[in-house]
């Protein structure tokens, strides 16, 4: 019994490797999942930071802003995605089918263009929410009082640094460039995304 | 029954698939037991390749098909073989 299924997996994943041979997906995806990360992992630092600033004790509150937001951003990745993705295949596929003057309604390249459309748009959605989860991790142990507010707010600050720097490692790795320099460049932003937020808030802390 | 034992197409096909995927492809239809592909001509988006099958029982609509899943056409038939023995066209 298993073994069949062991085997329907096996084909499954045969033919995703094969889709995205023909469509380069996970080289789009990549770089969806990058940017969309980074935007769910920044905006949540600034919720973090803002919910500090402004002295907010509530872990609720926090978690409740931080989830809707990352998810209003995980919704905008989605449509986005998968509108534009949508759109540039549909072009390619026209121009194939111009090309080839044949439909290529009923062949594995349109069957791959379909799902390298449906898992990029998933991937560029579920990256902010991954992101958000990470850096509000904190806040959820706060919840039922496993660690008190300040440790909370200075662990999801940490994790959001992590988070930049990680995404940083991710892309030097792609690039094939130093790794840390990669990491530090990412690292930079939060930080200026701190710097600015401290200087609107009026320099408070 | 006519057998076919050897086919020769030019085909025009996406630039993706890969000719060595579609070669993969093309050697797991039945009565197929070796491929060959050449390119002959590159374009930005398609390409023009020679197709030669072996087999000993070729069946050209099967691999049609297979070649159509994969958004190739046929565009000619370039060369036959078959019955029992090959011919020395020298």
């Amino acid at each position: 019994m298993f073994g069949k299924a062991r085997e329907a997996v096996a084909s499954r994943i045969h033919t995703f490797r094969f889709y995205d041979k023909i469509t380069k997906m996970s080289r789009i995806a990549r770089r969806y999942f990058v940017l969309n990360a980074f935007d769910g992992a920044l905006t949540i630092f600034g919720v973090v930071l803002g919910s500090w600033f402004a002295g907010v004790s509530h872990p609720e509150v926090v978690i409740a802003v931080g989830m809707s937001t990352s998810i209003a951003i995980g919704i905008s990745g989605l449509w986005g995605a998968f509108l534009t993705e949508t759109a540039e295949r549909k072009k390619e596929m026209k121009e194939l089918e111009r090309l080839l003057m044949v439909r290529l309604d009923k062949t594995e390249i349109m069957a791959a263009a379909r799902w390298a459309i449906y898992v990029t748009a998933l991937i560029d959605a579920l990256a902010p929410v991954v992101a958000a989860l990470v850096i509000l991790a904190p806040f959820y142990a706060a919840e039922p009082g496993l660690i008190d507010m300040h440790e909370a707010y200075l662990a999801a600050l940490s994790l959001s640094f992590a988070v930049f720097f990680m995404l940083g490692v991710f892309l030097g790795k792609i690039s094939r460039e130093n790794i840390v320099v990669g990491g530090a460049k990412m690292l930079l932003a939060g930080i200026s995304a701190a710097l600015i937020v401290w200087m609107v808030s009026g320099g408070a802390f | 029954m006519t057998m076919i034992r050897r086919l020769v197409l030019d085909v025009l096909k996406p630039l993706e698939p890969s000719s060595i995927e579609l070669a993969k492809k093309l050697s797991v239809v039945k009565g197929v037991e070796a491929v060959d592909i050449t390119v002959r001509e590159v374009d930005r988006k398609v390409e023009t390749v020679r197709v030669t099958l072996e087999g000993e029982w070729l069946d050209i609509d099967k691999i049609e098909a297979a070649l159509e899943r994969y958004g190739a056409v046929v565009h000619s038939i370039d060369r036959v073989t078959a019955g029992n023995r090959a011919i020395d066209t020298g």
